[in-house]
């Protein structure tokens, strides 16, 4: 079972109807799911009506590991928007899946962001916000 | 048809600048206008002369002004009847490929690109698209916190001190190096406001591992250039500046998915373009004006144009090699970062007054251990790093 962590987000959680299933299925049963293209055989993310990769309609959701490693990250210490002061710092970062795709994400449980070392494997934690009712990508190191 | 067939067949004639820096009181609309004229003006053309108007992208409007700029409305106040419009509705870069081809299929005679803003007086922030736009949050992301071109940047710029060793060290010497040259330039906003490497080092991360000085600022004022065909250039005032060379490219990937030294980069893709239809190389190129929205932008757009290896660029980024006297020129106004962000025309306008030798205490050839370069690269981004409009402009003769 994946690890929930309850937080306040900064702001709601604005999704499209073709990525809406993806947090859904977080928010309501904790799935890592990933869309799949039948006829590439690769993931890719956002969902999409067809596969980034080969432009196929033939896509579908399937579970994914939720395993990946750090690509990037960075920790935002300046409120560039009054509404996100009370929640800083933050550290963001990007999360090359075991899958393939590489996803957004926050980063949790980190330490100092200067010592993070790239390509960390790291696991998918969910941030859940019962407020807003929605559930965010948290990557945390393995 | 071959690119090569439109090697220097078009110039850049005219070049309109507007007060710049905080300018109370003033609508980013009449910014609009006044870099507009300025460009026909200085290019000795009419205004009736422009058949074809191009805008940089629409912003949420400001205090001070009743009516988005579209290029319809500033048409309207210009008082004339272009044959062709256009304007991005995001940040990817189409102008130089839209005005060239206006011209080359017979619309038009000369095209007018421009950008104002009113942001510096109006505290654009870049983020108050959360406030001003009918839906909030603006995105996916806003949720996770991240809100800013600079957050993505950032994360460009962290992967690239992993791949490439660079870092706030080789960040400091650009944004020194730029402020030495808008020392030079009394239209700069930072002309009068020294920096050292030590001021970069003490200032704190806004998202590391950037700082503020890692980023341009929101201005107020506008820019405006005149393209048309060497040949009806040659007629006008000005000495043509002919562009010898250009490419554009864009990628598919998001903003915080950016690659450091992605040999399908836009810039790598649009650089290579403008030095085939060029016939040029890196060692033909005398100094650059490269689109600088943060300091990582320049050592990557010189990167993927092939100036230096990725990991050997604290070598050529140095303030004695890109600052003033310098053997390789960069930015010589102080660019989006020291002078003022006008999108890729505070690029574009600095290479067209170098070239035409009108820039002062800053002038190439003028500054001693300096040339006036015969070629001169420029880049125009847009996106995060995702979309990129290259020229390689050459001094008429």
């Amino acid at each position: 079972m994946t690890q929930v962590i309850k937080v306040n987000l900064p702001y709601d959680l604005r999704t499209s109807s073709d990525n809406d299933v993806f947090y859904k299925t977080a928010h309501e049963e904790q799935n890592f799911i990933l869309p799949y293209c039948n006829s590439c055989g690769k993931y890719f993310w956002p969902g999409a009506i067809i596969c980034q990769h080969c432009g196929s309609f033939d896509v579908e959701w399937k579970e994914a590991s939720g395993h990946g490693k750090i690509y990037s990250h960075v920790e935002g210490r300046f409120s560039f928007h009054p509404d996100i002061k009370e929640y800083l710092p933050i550290a963001i970062c990007s999360v090359v899946l075991d899958e393939g795709p590489r996803v957004f994400g926050r980063l949790v449980n980190y330490g100092e962001i200067e010592k993070v070392p790239y390509d960390a494997p790291v696991h998918i934690v969910w941030l859940t916000d019962d407020e807003k009712g929605c559930t965010i990508m948290g990557w945390e190191m393995d | 048809m071959n690119r090569t067939d439109l090697k220097n067949k078009y110039s850049i004639v005219g070049v309109g600048y507007t007060p710049q820096g905080k300018v109370l009181g003033r609508s980013a609309a009449s910014f609009y206008l006044e870099a507009t004229m300025n460009a026909i003006n200085d290019a000795g053309l009419k205004k009736d002369d422009i058949d074809g108007l191009i805008l940089y992208r629409d912003f949420p409007i400001l205090q001070g002004d009743a009516m988005h700029h579209t290029a319809n409305v500033i048409t309207y106040s210009l008082g004339i009847r272009p044959k062709f419009l256009s304007q991005e509705a995001y940040c990817y870069r189409t102008n130089i490929n839209k005005a060239i081809g206006a011209i080359e299929n017979g619309t038009c005679k000369y095209v007018l690109i421009v950008f104002a803003e009113s942001g510096r007086t109006g505290h654009r922030t870049w983020t108050d698209e959360i406030d001003l736009f009918s839906s909030k949050p603006y995105d996916e992301y806003a949720a996770y916190g991240n809100i800013s071109a600079f957050t993505n940047y950032a994360m460009f710029a962290s992967r690239a001190m992993h791949e490439h060793g660079t870092g706030p060290d080789l960040w400091a010497e650009i944004a020194v190096a730029h402020r030495k040259w808008a020392n030079l330039n009394p239209n700069a906003i930072h002309y009068s406001k020294p920096l050292t490497k030590e001021d970069y080092l003490a200032t704190p991360f806004l998202s590391w591992p950037f700082r503020a000085l890692d980023a341009t600022a929101s201005t107020d004022g506008g820019r405006a250039i005149i393209i048309t065909t060497t040949e009806r250039a040659r007629e006008l005032k000005n000495p043509p500046i002919m562009i010898r060379g250009y490419g554009s490219a864009n990628d598919t990937a998001k903003g915080w998915q950016l690659t450091p030294g992605d040999p399908a980069s836009s810039a790598a893709i649009a650089g290579a373009q403008a030095f085939e239809m060029a016939g040029l190389c890196t060692k033909d190129i005398g100094a650059a004006q490269i689109y600088d929205c943060y300091t990582y932008t320049v050592e990557a757009t010189l990167g993927d144009y092939g100036f230096f290896e990725k990991k050997k660029a604290a070598d050529f980024l140095t303030v004695e090699n890109i600052g003033p006297g310098g053997a390789f020129p960069v930015n010589t106004g102080g660019g989006l970062l020291s002078e003022g962000y006008y999108m890729g025309m505070t690029p574009i306008a600095e290479a067209v007054m170098q070239m035409s030798q009108r820039c002062g205490d800053r002038q190439l050839g003028v500054i001693p251990g300096t040339k006036l370069p015969e070629f001169m690269i420029v880049s125009d981004n847009g996106g995060f790093y995702q979309s990129n409009e290259t020229l390689i402009l050459e001094r008429g003769k």
